[in-house]
């Protein structure tokens, strides 16, 4: 990032958009003095600043891959807001004992559907036994939300299709695993 | 509960809400009625929501490695470590300052100062020789005792002596233009060596010619003792002819017991010796003034630098082959010395005497 060009609120929008990483990485770097200051002056650390301006560009970059960004004002304020907001539900949560990890679920689904912590840290250890190429075209696929043809491109395949076939291989191979492993009781 | 790829693509579509219309429809009569379809899809989304939240990980741990903000002084710079950097920084601003505004400008100011005193030292050997000359043409009149030796000297010894005066200006002349030469080709470096040279004040440097009046003291008493003893006076056998003239005025055999007789012997024997002992010599005198008012002088050759002595009344004689000199009516001894000395003073009454009358 040091040494690139700056990038206005737009152009950061339609690099996030196309799964620019180094554009969020200059979100990030770019609201986290005032994020700093703002939980440290709100019973917070500067680790806890992290966390939250961490979670509130990952909503943005969630957002922006959905399409249901729309930008009406400074980027910054936005980040800020979202910041704000998730550092005010951590610190109630903090007040009523309650478990500060779970809010993010809620987020994170798309359907509303909540999964137990336990099953998905699960998931997550059958997807880290992939390989790389597998793990980076389902990333790519279910997380940034990116379509087939623009993953070919990243990826160097030959054309979406390729690239679909290759998505269906991992996810496959990514099915067997888990099932060998856990039963259906275990995660239904 | 295994399914296909084509169930993956209708999950895929039916979750990024994709699927409308009848499709739709059929997609969730069926996620109802059949439930291995609906254990299908649920795993689906399992996984799914798996990838989707390690994916989200990896963006944080990204962010947390490549987004980290270190202002300055903030994590690498302890408190400490900035104090210790700021005195050390003044440390170093001091040290340039004071070479830069203290030391360098004293240097350029010796090295002037040198300089200036070269441009004093050079000599115009022409404008030398004639006052050098002048001088002795001069000199006899100014003092009485030195139109008295003059007038004792014999007349052709005294053209002698200034043919070899003129002589040896010559060589001096020669001398001094390699000496103009050498001092020309020293580089004008500044350097703290030179501060002792050029702080020295040189105050006239010139050449003074004295005749020296060689008074054998001892000789004479020697001679004296040998008269008592043997009964006939002799005068000392280094001296020249007119010591035929001495022994006819001294006469042989006479015994002088009385003091009168002696004193009498003696004046007259000095006053022969004198006359017969007179030798011009040239002394070059250099006064200098030394900035921490140094007395003293030094003596090289026939070259005197006379430190903290302004006077211009100086005379050097010699006796029982010691030099004094004198500055001012007192008496001082002058012996070899090549480096800076204390002139000694001589308290010895007769010497004195002989020496100032």
């Amino acid at each position: 990032m040091l040494g690139t060009k700056k990038l206005n609120d737009v152009q950061l929008i339609e690099a996030i958009k196309k799964g620019d990483r180094n554009a969020l990485i200059q979100l990030y770097r770019d609201n986290y003095l005032s994020m700093k200051n703002y939980v440290l002056n709100n019973n917070g650390r500067q680790d806890d600043a992290e966390d939250v301006l961490q979670d509130a560009c990952i909503v943005v970059w969630e957002k922006t891959q959905n399409g249901e960004f729309i930008l009406t004002s400074k980027l910054s304020t936005f980040v800020f807001s979202v910041s704000k907001n998730l550092w005010l539900k951590k610190l109630n949560k903090q007040s009523k004992n309650m478990p500060i990890d779970d809010m993010n679920h809620e987020k994170m689904s798309d359907k509303n559907t909540s999964f137990d912590k336990e099953k998905l840290h699960h998931v997550k250890e059958m997807i880290q036994t992939l390989g790389e190429k597998c793990q980076s075209i389902l990333t790519y696929f279910y997380f940034d939300g990116l379509d087939m043809s623009t993953i070919a491109n990243i990826l160097n395949y030959n054309n979406a299709d390729t690239a679909k076939a290759k998505k269906h291989q991992c996810f496959k191979q990514l099915q067997e695993s888990f099932l060998a492993k856990y039963d259906k009781t275990d995660f239904l | 509960m295994n399914y296909n790829k084509e169930h993956i693509d209708l999950f895929d579509r039916y979750l990024k809400s994709e699927l409308d219309g009848q499709e739709l429809k059929d997609f969730e009569d069926r996620l109802i009625v059949d439930e291995t379809f609906r254990d299908a899809f649920e795993l689906h989304q399992l996984l799914a929501e798996g990838i989707k939240q390690n994916g989200k990980e990896e963006l944080k741990n990204l962010l947390k490695d490549k987004g980290k903000v270190v202002f300055w002084g903030e994590n690498l710079w302890s408190k400490k470590m900035r104090m210790a950097s700021v005195v050390v920084f003044l440390i170093f601003a001091g040290l340039f300052a004071l070479v830069q505004f203290y030391l360098e400008p004293k240097e350029r100011k010796l090295a002037l100062e040198k300089e200036t005193s070269l441009e004093k030292y050079e000599y115009n050997p022409q404008d030398t020789i004639k006052n050098e000359l002048k001088q002795m043409e001069i000199k006899p009149e100014e003092s009485e005792e030195s139109k008295q030796i003059e007038a004792d000297l014999p007349p052709i010894l005294a053209q002698d002596n200034i043919d070899n005066l003129e002589e040896t200006l010559q060589q001096k002349d020669e001398k001094i233009n390699v000496e103009k030469e050498v001092i020309q080709a020293t580089p004008k470096e500044s350097s703290y060596a030179d501060y002792n040279i050029s702080a020295e004040r040189k105050l006239r440097d010139t050449v003074i010619y004295f005749s020296i009046v060689e008074l054998k003291r001892k000789d004479f008493n020697n001679s004296y003792n040998k008269e008592e003893q043997k009964g006939k006076m002799q005068l000392p056998s280094n001296n020249n002819n007119n010591i035929d003239n001495i022994d006819k005025k001294i006469t042989p055999n006479k015994k002088t017991t009385d003091s009168t007789t002696i004193e009498n012997t003696k004046r007259e024997s000095k006053k022969m010796a004198g006359a017969a002992n007179k030798v011009t010599t040239n002394y070059k005198i250099e006064h200098w003034k030394s900035p921490i008012n140094y007395r003293g002088y030094s003596l090289k050759g026939n070259s005197i630098k006379l430190y903290g002595y302004d006077s211009k009344n100086i005379k050097i004689k010699e006796l029982d082959t010691k030099k004094y000199i004198i500055i001012d009516n007192t008496v001082y001894k002058l012996t070899g010395c090549e480096t800076s000395c204390p002139l000694q003073k001589e308290y010895d009454d007769e010497i004195i005497d002989l020496l100032l009358n």
